[in-house]
């Protein structure tokens, strides 16, 4: 049976599959990466102002969680469809989209985790003269920075996730070889595509629970210290702090 | 704003809420596979998230399983089960691919809040000598309600929002609404496709939220206080407010600038492609839509462009009603076209939806319909190369038992058969006057439903072989026919009209005759067969297109290099 043999007979896993099409897979993969990784950044850098926004008048906040809340439901296929005579035929669309779905679970990540930053923390740093400024960026921001990683976490996979339906405007990355192989019922395309997707998304996560272990060094010594006594109840804790967050 | 205004106009239209592809339908469809889904997710969550939490094993297992949730790509996986013989069972990879997506969260929230109850209460009732199901009853679940709640809240609302992935492979829901006014490019009916989603999202929700309440077995006094003291933790945390304003400010003007950047990127990687001026070299973009003969005709166009000295690229679009614009304006400059249809599709441009049908331009006469389309696309700055022999026309085609059973060789046959026929084509076909409008007039064919699997897309064939459709609308250049057991119905009433195959440049940056001369010389050897034999190498021998074309431009002796 030539190796052709499994492209033309449509099976789901084919080498020669792979191998004539590394190109276009590579291509895929590279668009796909840099969608989620400026989606990510920019969607950091609205989060951020956004968060703060609402902390500090209760009254936005409604408001800003209430409009995050509500571009989340609007489904993925209308919004980058309702994107695209704005924008045109470019990434912009996809990544705007990815973006306003990114707000919803950073900017209440962002505001989590600045709420967990223990008072006495902030009590100490004001008293040692430390101006707003100073206690935002020393003080509170790496004291929620658990939070906010566990937010850029769920952020960064979704988001592999919803740019593959970018396809439908021709900025999937690794969507448009699945939405291709739909049409043309190419199983193997479809199937490889799907799986370097799920294998980038994970990758991702790891890579970034490594970032947030190697920022918040403490951490790991406090769960070392609490191991003994009531470590099982602190350990709950903050896995329930971090699906809440999620 | 005249999207809103389309999208208020199409959704007081009330054809569009009758029929089945009316709005109610949808809807109810949409409700139907949301519904399912939720219930099988929570038969399959609840019950190991609750006895999880119960034992208080497993907790890195469950806030994992949300993570890996998310990692995996609904639409992915909703394309692999389709093309999988579950395919054939409509709404079952639909369901399969929403359980997938909606199971991590339910899970994950339900499991934290079995474990959020209050130790010291749990162990107070073990110490009242309750047993493990008395206290999952009668203490946990209800100190876990809440969360359990908020679970169900988010996955129900982003199930629905995620059921509009369904209609991209042509599966029903709300979804369809958006695609097809997609694809019929009528972004008011996109819009108001998004906002029934929406508005159906946060009724869900409104619903969820009215039942917690009414269920909750802890009582309103003990909820109040839990707020109260919920709010007076979060009262301490206050931002002066002038470092607030200069963050709020800096950080809206990075987005300004990373907007710029992105907008600017995003814009100009279109504007960039289109030529720097006329005939001589220059950068050539050649406009591509989805479909397997349009790819190989592009590619043959760069292809050769590319060997003569232009610098050539292909800019893949999806229909028509984009790439048309897109020449028009010189954000590409080289398209292959059919003569009739785009004769057709700018007559009504110019003159109106009902043009096509009322006074047609196009006819089975080749140099007539090219003239007639020249008439209409010089005033639009696109210049029109001549015509070749090779002709790609609609054609429809059935299973070879419907063909016989039903003794059929026409579409005449058809027609007076009086058979209700569901017909796979694309979106578009409603409104294309050779599609289900044409049939319609022109054979008196009672279409009862467009399925949108494409146009002589592999879909499309499977489900008229597999009897989900009973027709199906390809191309007579289509290869692959007979591998499905499928026969084309003649066109004796001449519906189809002169689809010679021929480009059609942007006059003012491609209209120079060094371009025509390259073009010319393609466009004169080119037959049907050859393109059939192109589309079958690729659809059948999945080979590429732009190998193919090299192929081909080799083997005719048509490139220099």
């Amino acid at each position: 049976m030539s190796a052709k043999g499994c492209l033309a007979a449509n099976e789901w896993i084919c080498g020669e599959y792979v191998r004539t099409r590394s190109q276009e897979l590579t291509d895929a993969t590279v668009q796909h990466v840099w969608i989620t990784a400026v989606s990510v950044a920019i969607g950091l850098l609205v989060a951020f102002p956004l968060a703060l926004l609402a902390r500090r008048w209760r009254a936005a906040a409604g408001p800003v969680l209430g409009l995050t809340t509500v571009l989340y439901t609007v489904p993925s296929l209308a919004m980058f469809a309702l994107l695209m005579p704005v924008f045109g035929v470019s990434a912009a669309v996809v990544v705007t989209g990815l973006v306003l779905y990114s707000l919803t679970i950073l900017v209440r990540n962002i505001l989590a985790g600045l709420e967990s930053v223990p008072a006495d923390a902030r009590e100490a740093a004001r008293g040692m003269g430390y101006g707003q400024g100073r206690l935002l960026f020393e003080v509170e921001l790496p004291l929620a920075l658990p939070a906010l990683m566990a937010g850029v976490r769920i952020v960064t996979v979704s988001t592999i996730s919803l740019t593959t339906v970018g396809a439908i405007v021709g900025f999937g990355g690794l969507g448009n070889l699945i939405y291709d192989g739909m049409d043309s019922f190419f199983k193997a395309q479809v199937l490889t595509a799907s799986a370097i997707c799920v294998a980038l998304a994970i990758v991702a996560d790891v890579l970034l629970l490594g970032v947030q272990k190697l920022l918040t060094p403490w951490n790991r010594a406090r769960a070392r210290d609490a191991g003994g006594r009531t470590g099982r109840r602190n350990g709950t804790r903050r896995v329930a702090r971090a699906a809440k967050a999620g | 704003m005249d999207e809103i205004t389309g999208a208020w106009d199409w959704l007081t239209t009330g054809a569009n809420w009758a029929g089945t592809s009316g709005v109610w339908h949808r809807l109810g469809e949409h409700l139907y596979l949301t519904l399912v889904c939720l219930a099988i997710s929570c038969a399959i969550a609840l019950p190991v998230a609750l006895y999880l939490g119960h034992i208080g094993k497993g907790g890195a297992l469950a806030v994992n399983i949300s993570n890996a949730g998310r990692a995996v790509p609904t639409f992915a996986v909703l394309v692999v089960l389709m093309l999988t013989p579950l395919g054939k069972h409509g709404d079952v990879p639909t369901i399969i691919a929403l359980v997938l997506f909606a199971v991590p969260p339910l899970l994950t929230n339900a499991y934290v809040g079995m474990r959020e109850a209050d130790q010291d209460v749990v162990e107070a009732a073990r110490g009242m000598g309750m047993s493990g199901w008395q206290l999952l009853g009668r203490v946990e679940l209800p100190l876990a309600f809440p969360l359990i709640m908020t679970g169900l809240r988010t996955a129900a609302v982003q199930v629905v929002a995620t059921t509009t992935l369904a209609a991209l492979p042509g599966g029903g829901g709300l979804g369809r609404i958006i695609t097809a006014g997609f694809n019929t490019y009528n972004t008011g009916q996109v819009v108001a496709g998004a906002v029934l989603v929406a508005g159906l999202a946060l009724l869900v929700e409104g619903v969820l939220v009215v039942a917690e309440r009414l269920l909750s077995p802890l009582p309103a006094a003990v909820r109040a206080a839990r707020r109260r003291a919920e709010r007076e933790r979060r009262a301490e945390d206050r931002v002066a407010p002038a470092t607030a304003v200069k963050f709020a400010a800096g950080g809206t003007a990075a987005i300004v600038a990373l907007a710029a950047v992105v907008i600017g990127y995003g814009g100009r990687s279109l504007e960039d492609s289109s030529a720097r001026g006329g005939g001589g070299k220059g950068s050539v973009v050649v406009g591509a839509a989805g479909f397997t003969e349009f790819k190989i005709m592009a590619e043959l166009y760069a292809q050769i462009l590319d060997d003569a000295g232009f610098s050539a690229s292909i800019q893949p679009l999806k229909a028509r009603e984009l790439y048309e614009p897109a020449l028009e304006k010189g954000q590409i400059d080289v398209a292959p076209e059919y003569a009739a249809t785009l004769a057709e599709f700018l007559n009504a441009k110019e003159n109106g939806p009902d043009a096509p049908a009322k006074n047609p331009v196009a006819s089975d006469d080749t140099d007539k319909t090219v003239a007639a389309l020249k008439k209409l696309a010089e005033p639009r700055g696109l210049k029109v190369l001549s015509a070749g022999d090779a002709i790609d026309q609609n054609a429809f085609a059935v299973t070879k038992e419907f063909a016989e059973k039903h003794d059929l060789t026409t579409l005449s046959d058809l027609g007076a058969s009086k058979l209700k026929i569901k017909l796979a084509a694309g979106d578009e076909c409603s409104q294309r006057p050779f599609c289900s409008p044409g049939l319609k007039k022109t054979y008196g064919i009672n279409v009862t439903e467009v399925d949108p699997k494409g146009v002589g897309t592999v879909q499309s064939k499977q489900a008229v072989k597999d009897g989900t459709d009973d027709m199906l609308l390809t191309t007579t250049t289509d290869a692959t026919l007979e591998d499905f057991g499928l026969v084309l119905l003649e066109d004796d009433k001449g519906l189809q009209n002169a689809d010679n195959v021929l480009p059609v440049v942007n006059a003012r940056d491609a209209g120079g005759a060094k371009l025509e001369a390259v073009l010319d010389k393609l466009t004169r050897v080119l037959t049907t067969q050859d393109l059939a034999d192109m589309n079958r190498a690729v659809d059948a021998d999945r080979e590429k297109p732009a190998d193919v074309a090299k192929d081909y431009l080799e083997k005719k002796g048509l490139l220099s290099k």
